[in-house]
């Protein structure tokens, strides 16, 4: 992903010259997509805003030491779960904070509406095919279709192989394509049938 | 099923890591199965999020807020993280010993009463602190000393003998190159 590259290249910029513009693009680049994925782990957007905020300026703090990461993408990632999970243990005093109980409301994505040739019956329809899915599996389909992790990325992050990843994938974007299928205007299946 | 095979394929093409043959390979599929075409257009299309999806402005208000929270920490970054922990339970153990000078100083001001103005006291000066800044200073002996917002210090302009006495009201963030004798709180 053309991203992902860019996220390299100021994260680079930032340890190396301590390059505040490089900083501020990085933030706008990977804000949102940190935002929902701390929030899915603690549950809140308020605190997920906090958690990575604190996590940007951890990385403005220690840039000296970071010049060696070897893939920023992963650790600006592995730094808000580590992050999100230690709030948690915090807040709520658990014990065992995983990624196996997720708040999958902040992981929620959607085809585009403006965008898209399908009505919004049918996106609610993905919608809910996508919520019937296991915490893990939104996560990933998420982390890859929305935030364009690597599958390489997502299976260091959340500790997994990337066939594990690979597998999850296929689930979900059948449970997607089968609820796009049912919901299929019959003249539309022909046209495709018959393109 | 036979269709398993796209749905692997397919999410292979969503996240870009489809090879070459793959990609030949998923074609072939779809033209097999054509109504899956639909759901692939579905696929690779922009997604958005449900919640929070965040304006470009929404963005720049965090990362503004953010830019605040760093300057703010980057004048906290002057005593080390070490030695500020060593600061902090040094703060700890010198909050009772102050109580107990406190008692002491006391004692000694209102017995000493009379004698209020002794000639030769060295002239104090006092430093305070505005609400929301901190402040830096070098006191007449070396020791440095951060200020922290609304504090007091009162100190001497100069040191005499082994007797380095200052008067600290609110709460410091400091490092004493080498505590001052007497430490009131």
């Amino acid at each position: 992903m053309i991203n992902n590259e860019l996220i390299r290249l100021h994260f680079r910029s930032v340890c190396a010259e301590g390059d505040m513009a490089a900083y501020d693009a990085l933030y706008r680049l990977m804000y949102s997509r940190l935002v929902h994925f701390s929030a899915a782990i603690v549950g809140s957007f308020h605190l997920a805003e906090e958690i990575v905020s604190d996590v940007f300026i951890m990385i403005w703090q220690k840039r000296q030491e970071l010049t060696n990461v070897e893939n920023p993408v992963v650790y600006i990632y592995i730094s808000t779960k580590n992050r999100s999970l230690n709030t948690l243990q915090q807040q709520k005093r658990h014990r065992h904070a995983s990624l196996d109980m997720l708040d999958t409301d902040a992981l929620t994505i959607s085809p585009d509406a403006e965008h898209t040739i399908i009505s919004a019956e049918i996106v609610q329809k993905i919608e809910a095919a996508i919520r019937s899915l296991p915490d893990r599996c939104q996560l990933i389909f998420r982390l890859v279709k929305q935030d364009g992790l690597r599958y390489k990325d997502v299976a260091e992050l959340l500790e997994i192989s990337p066939k594990t990843v690979d597998a999850q994938l296929a689930i979900a974007v059948k449970k997607v394509a089968a609820a796009i299928r049912l919901n299929m205007p019959q003249e539309l299946a022909q046209a495709f049938l018959f393109s | 099923m036979t269709h398993d095979r796209i749905w692997y394929l397919l999410g292979r093409k969503m996240a870009n890591e489809l090879l070459p043959e793959e990609e030949k390979e998923l074609e072939r599929l779809l033209q097999q199965y054509p109504d899956v075409s639909y759901a692939k257009e579905v696929l690779l299309q922009s997604w958005k999020d449900k919640q929070k999806d965040f304006a470009a402005a929404d963005v720049e208000a965090a990362l503004q807020r953010n830019k605040q929270r760093l300057l703010e920490v980057q004048v906290e970054e002057v005593p080390t993280p070490r030695t500020n922990k060593i600061f902090r339970m040094a703060l700890r153990l010198g909050s009772v010993a102050a109580a107990a000078i406190l008692l002491f100083i006391g004692g000694r001001m209102w017995l000493s009463r009379q004698a209020d103005s002794k000639p030769g006291q060295p002239a104090l000066q006092q430093l305070v602190t505005k609400t929301g800044s901190r402040t830096y200073i070098k006191l007449p002996d070396g020791t440095s000393v951060w200020l922290n917002a609304g504090s007091k210090l009162d100190y001497p302009e100069q040191f005499h003998g082994s007797n380095r006495e200052v008067v600290l009201r609110e709460k410091p963030i400091s490092k004493w190159r080498k505590m001052p004798s007497i430490l009131s709180l």
